[in-house]
C-alpha cells in the first residue's frame, strides 16, 4: 500500500505541473493590468507613478522568467505577496483553509448520511411513492443550480423570515468555533451545498442496489436465512458503494468548485472566496495559491478514493 | 482622493450639498433636541473586501481609506458641507503672499493614543515615507517641495523644503513653485499622518537602506498608535476589523466603544444586512433600493448631493467619426438626449442636471451663462446640418465625407446605471438620424480602451472629483498622452490658460480660481466635450438607534465622536 501511495503521488507531479502552467498562462494572458485595477481611475496619479508601482511588482520582468521564479517559490511553498494586501499568500490561505473545510466536511458529511439510506430506500421500494417522491427531488436538485438555492435560502429565510443569519461565521461581537453561534451560521451553506451532492447520490446507488440485489450471493445470503437487515448492510451496501467511491472524488470537486460560489453568497471567509475575489481583483499571487492549493486538494482527494476503493472491495487489488 | 467614479457603481450614488432631505421616509435626521446621549455600545459598518492596508502612505482603496481615517487623520480637512480646507490638528494656516510658503501652527497638547505627544516631526516622517515608498502613488503632490527629488534619490537624508519650528509645533513648507491646490493636499500628508516614533523601527528615514521600507512591514496592517477617533484593536481577514475608542481624542473621545468594519461579498449583501439591522448604517445605498431600504421601519435616510456625475465623453479624435471633431455636432448630441428621462429611469429624479464640470456642490460652482441643452430634436438635427451632415434615405445622416453616421458607445458591463444609459443613446440619437453600435465591456477593459487615442468613439463614464478643484488633469490639453485624462482630445487655449491660473496663480485666493474655474466650465459647456448628465445623489441609511450623525457631502462621519446609540 505504501508503494502504491508514493506511485500516486509520483504520477501526480505532471498533474501539478500542467495546474502550475496552465494556471500562470491563464491569469496572465488575461487582458486586464492589474496595476489599472489597484488604482481604479484615480485621475491624480502619473504615469511614473503607475510605472514604478508596475516595476515593484516584478510585472515588466519577461513571461517566461517570471514563470521560473514562480515556480521555484512555490516548489518552497512561497507563494509571495499579494498585490493587493501586501501580505503573504501562504498565510492568507492558511487563514481561509480552515474554514472552508468547516463547510466541506460538514457538507460531506451530511451528504452521505441522507444521500445513501435515500438512494437504498427508492431501490427497496421501487416504483413506489417514496421512489417517485425521491427522484422528483434529485432530477429537481440536479437541475437547479446551487447559487440559486443560496440566494433563496439568504432571501426568504435570513432577509424575509429572519430565521437564519444572512452570512458570515459568526455574530458581531461573538468569536467562537464550536459553539451555538458557529452552528446557526453554518446551516444555511451546509444545507445548500449538500443539495447538489444528495440530489446526485440517490439516483446511481438506486440503479447500483438494484443490480445487487438480484445476484446470486443475495439469493444465497437470504435463503440461508439471514435477516433483511444484515443483507442489505452487509451484502448489497457494501457491493453497491463502489461506483458510489467513484462519485465520491467527484462530489469532492463539487464541494471546492461549488464552495467557491456558497461562500460568496454566505460571505463565508474560506479558500473559495479569497480566489474569487482575487481573480476579480487580478491579484495573481493569490489565484495562483488558490488554484494550486484547490488542485492539490483534488489530487489528494482521488488518492484517498483509489485506497477507498482497495477497502470496500478487496477484489480490487493495488497494484 | 479623486477617482473614477465607476469604481463599485459608486457613481449612481455619491453626495451633493443642501443639508439631509429624508428619502421617503420623512424620518427626522436629527434627534430630539431633549435626549441625553448614552455613552457605549457598538456601530457595524459594512465594507466589501478586507481593508488592503491600514496605512495612507501605499493606500489605494475606499475600505482601506475608510479605516485608516479613523485613526490617522491630517493637520487640515475638508469642511464636510463646503469641501473647504478647514483646521483639524493644526489650529492655523498660512500661505505666505508669494504662495512659496505654507506654515503650519499645531493646536496644544495633542497626544497620540499610546500617550506620546504628536509633533511636526510626524508629518515630516510622513512626507519624507512618501518620498521614499516604492508603492505609493502620491508622489506627485509633494514634487514641488523644495529638496524633493535629492531627498526621494537618496542625495540627501532629511526633505529639506519641511522644516519645523517651536518644538514642532510650527511646520513650514516652502515650494519651488507655486501651487494652489497645496493648501488643501499638504495638510494631510497625502492621507494621514503617521506615528513616527514607532513606524521609525520598521523603516528610517534618515538612510537608504532597503531593508527596511515603508511598504512591506507589519505595522502597516497593525496601526499602533491613534491620533483619530479610534484605536485599532484587530483584523480577522476575511471577517472584520475591529476599533475601539480613543480616549485622548483631541476633538473629545467618542461615545460609542467599538466601531467594527465587517467584510461583505458586494454592496447586496451590506443592504441585506442593513435591512436585518447586522449593519448600523451603509451610506450608498443604490438608488433602485432606495424604496425597499425607506420602508424598514428601524431606518432612517439622509440624502445630499455627491461631488461626482457621470457624463458621454466624446473622442474628437476618433479615427472611425470625424464629425466628433465638430463642435456643432457635439452639441446636437447633447440636445438629442433626454437627460431629464434618463435621471428619472436611474435615479428616480434624485440628483442634479449637470452643465459643465464643476459639480453642482463645489464651492467654485457658478451657473450663470451655462447653456441646459433641454432635449430638442428639431435643434439637434438642424446643428447637424449646419455642421454639413445631410440626411440619408435610410434615415441616417451622411457626413460631409459622405459615410453614415454610425459609431460606438461603450461603458462598463454590470453598472445598472450605465447601461440604461447606453439604452437610451441608441433609441434617442436615432430619432435624431444618428446611429449607435452599443459595446458592453469590463470596467477594466473600458479604461483599457479609452485611453487617450483614435479607436473608439463614445463611452459612458464618471468622475468622482475630490474637495478642491483642480480639473487640469482632465481638461489641459497636455494630458492626452498614454495613461492620462483628456481622453476626449480636448484642446482650447482659454481652457489651458483658466486652468493654469487655477493651479499656478500666483494669486490662489477663492475668488481668483473661482473666475479661473468658471472659464473653464463656459467654455467646455459650449464646446460640449462631453455631454455632461447628472449628479446623483447620496442616499445613506442608519439605524434609528444611531444618533447624533449629520452625514455630507465631504464626510458622513466628521462629527463621529458625537455618535451615540439609544438603548
Amino acid at each position: 500500500m505504501g508503494r502504491f501511495i508514493a506511485r500516486r503521488l509520483v504520477q501526480a507531479i505532471p498533474t501539478l505541473f500542467g495546474v502550475l502552467v496552465l494556471t500562470f498562462l491563464l491569469t496572465r494572458l488575461s487582458p486586464a493590468d492589474p496595476v489599472q485595477l489597484m488604482l481604479g481611475g484615480q485621475y491624480d496619479i502619473t504615469p511614473e507613478d503607475r510605472e514604478r508601482l508596475r516595476q515593484s511588482l516584478g510585472l515588466n520582468d519577461p513571461l517566461p522568467f517570471q514563470f521560473v521564479t514562480w515556480v521555484w517559490h512555490v516548489i518552497q511553498f512561497d507563494f509571495g505577496n499579494s498585490f493587493y494586501y501586501h501580505r503573504p499568500v501562504i498565510q492568507m490561505i492558511g487563514e481561509r483553509i480552515p474554514n472552508s473545510l468547516q463547510i466541506s466536511i460538514s457538507a460531506l458529511v451530511i451528504t452521505l448520511a441522507v444521500g445513501v439510506p435515500l438512494g437504498v430506500l427508492a431501490a427497496l421500494r421501487r416504483g413506489g411513492i417514496v421512489d417517485h417522491t425521491i427522484r422528483i427531488f434529485s432530477v429537481s436538485g440536479h437541475a437547479i443550480p446551487t447559487f440559486w438555492f443560496g440566494l433563496i435560502f439568504v432571501l426568504v429565510l435570513g432577509v424575509q423570515l429572519r430565521w437564519f443569519p444572512i452570512g458570515s461565521m459568526n455574530v458581531v461581537g461573538t468569536d467562537c468555533t464550536v459553539c451555538w453561534d458557529r452552528l446557526w451560521h453554518l446551516i444555511g451553506p451546509v444545507a445548500v451545498i449538500s443539495i447538489g451532492g444528495i440530489a446526485n447520490l440517490p439516483r446511481i446507488l438506486r440503479t447500483e442496489v438494484l443490480e445487487v440485489i438480484s445476484q446470486d450471493y443475495v439469493r444465497t445470503a437470504r435463503s440461508k436465512g439471514l435477516r433483511e437487515r444484515v443483507v442489505i448492510s452487509a451484502h448489497v451496501l457494501r457491493n453497491a458503494l463502489i461506483p458510489v467511491v467513484t462519485l465520491f472524488g467527484g462530489l469532492l470537486t463539487i464541494f471546492v468548485g461549488g464552495s467557491l460560489v456558497i461562500e460568496q453568497v454566505f460571505n463565508w471567509p474560506g479558500l473559495g472566496r479569497l480566489t474569487f475575489e482575487a481573480a476579480i481583483n487580478k491579484d495573481y499571487p493569490v489565484v495562483q495559491a488558490g488554484v494550486v492549493f484547490s488542485s492539490l486538494l483534488l489530487i489528494v482527494s482521488y488518492i484517498l478514493r483509489d485506497i477507498s476503493y482497495a477497502i470496500v472491495d478487496p477484489r480490487i487489488k493495488v497494484r | 482622493m479623486r477617482r473614477l467614479s465607476a469604481l463599485l457603481g459608486a457613481a449612481l450614488l455619491v453626495a451633493v450639498s443642501c443639508g439631509q432631505t429624508p428619502p421617503s421616509t420623512g424620518a427626522s435626521p436629527t434627534p430630539a433636541a431633549s435626549e441625553t446621549p448614552q455613552a457605549g455600545g457598538r456601530v457595524v459598518y459594512g465594507a466589501t473586501g478586507d481593508p488592503k492596508t491600514m496605512q495612507p502612505v501605499i493606500s489605494t482603496d475606499t475600505t482601506s481609506s475608510f479605516i485608516w481615517d479613523k485613526i490617522y487623520i491630517g493637520l487640515t480637512r475638508a469642511n464636510y458641507k463646503t469641501g473647504e480646507t478647514e483646521p483639524s490638528l493644526a489650529e492655523k494656516l498660512e500661505l505666505s503672499k508669494d504662495g512659496l510658503t505654507l506654515t503650519y501652527t499645531l493646536r496644544d497638547n495633542l497626544v497620540w493614543s499610546d500617550g506620546t505627544p504628536f509633533t511636526g516631526e510626524d508629518y515630516k516622517y510622513t512626507v519624507e515615507a512618501v518620498a521614499r515608498s516604492v508603492k505609493t502613488v502620491r508622489k506627485s503632490t509633494f514634487q514641488d517641495i523644495v529638496g524633493w527629488a535629492d531627498y526621494r534619490d537618496g542625495k540627501t537624508d532629511s526633505l529639506a523644503g519641511i522644516t519645523l519650528g517651536n518644538n514642532g509645533k510650527t511646520i513650514e513648507i516652502k515650494f519651488t513653485k507655486v501651487f494652489c491646490p497645496a493648501t488643501a493636499a499638504m495638510g494631510g500628508a497625502g492621507g494621514g499622518i503617521l506615528p513616527s516614533k514607532h513606524f521609525k523601527t520598521v523603516w528610517n528615514n534618515k538612510t537608504t537602506d532597503t531593508k527596511t521600507n515603508i511598504d512591506d512591514n507589519a505595522l502597516n496592517m497593525a496601526p499602533p498608535a491613534s491620533m483619530g477617533p479610534f484605536v485599532f484593536k484587530e483584523f480577522k481577514p476575511g471577517v472584520q476589523v475591529t476599533l475601539v475608542r480613543n480616549d485622548k481624542y483631541f476633538r473629545g473621545a467618542p461615545l460609542i466603544d467599538e466601531f467594527v468594519v465587517k467584510n461583505y461579498a458586494d454592496a447586496t449583501a451590506i443592504k441585506n444586512a442593513l435591512v436585518t439591522g447586522e449593519v448600523t448604517y451603509y451610506p450608498t445605498v443604490e438608488a433602485k433600493d432606495v424604496e425597499e431600504v425607506s420602508k424598514v421601519d428601524s431606518l432612517r435616510g439622509f440624502r445630499y448631493k455627491s461631488s461626482s456625475y457621470n457624463y458621454i465623453g466624446w473622442n474628437a479624435k476618433a479615427a472611425k467619426a470625424p464629425w466628433l471633431a465638430n463642435r456643432d455636432v457635439r452639441q446636437a448630441l447633447w440636445y438629442g438626449i433626454n437627460v431629464d428621462a434618463i435621471m428619472k429611469k436611474i435615479v428616480f429624479g434624485l440628483g442634479s442636471q449637470v452643465y459643465a464640470h464643476t459639480p453642482p456642490v463645489s464651492w467654485a460652482y457658478d451657473p450663470s451663462g451655462l447653456t441646459q441643452y433641454n432635449n430638442d430634436v428639431a435643434k439637434a438635427k438642424s446643428l447637424l446640418e449646419k455642421a454639413g451632415a445631410k440626411m440619408g434615405a435610410d434615415g441616417i445622416y451622411r457626413w460631409t465625407d459622405g459615410q453614415p453616421m454610425k459609431m460606438r458607445i461603450e461603458t462598463n458591463q454590470g453598472n445598472n446605471a450605465r447601461e440604461t444609459i447606453l439604452q437610451f443613446a441608441q433609441e434617442q440619437y436615432k430619432a435624431i438620424g444618428v446611429q449607435i453600435d452599443p459595446l458592453l465591456e469590463s470596467f477594466n477593459a473600458l479604461l483599457d480602451r479609452t485611453d487617450p487615442g483614435t479607436d473608439f468613439e463614445g463611452f459612458i463614464i464618471g468622475w468622482s472629483l475630490g474637495a478642491d478643484p483642480d480639473p487640469y488633469s482632465i481638461w489641459h490639453s497636455s494630458q492626452q498622452g498614454k495613461g492620462q485624462f483628456n481622453n476626449v482630445g480636448y484642446s482650447s487655449p482659454a481652457v489651458d490658460q483658466a486652468l493654469l491660473d487655477n493651479r499656478n496663480g500666483p494669486d490662489c485666493s477663492k475668488d481668483a480660481r473661482k473666475a479661473a474655474l468658471k472659464k473653464v466650465d463656459q467654455n467646455l459647456n459650449q464646446d460640449a466635450p462631453y455631454t455632461f448628465l447628472y449628479s446623483a445623489d447620496t442616499n445613506f441609511f442608519a439605524s434609528k438607534q444611531l444618533q447624533g450623525v449629520d452625514p455630507n457631502t465631504y464626510s458622513n462621519a466628521w462629527n463621529i465622536e458625537k455618535w451615540w446609540l439609544k438603548k
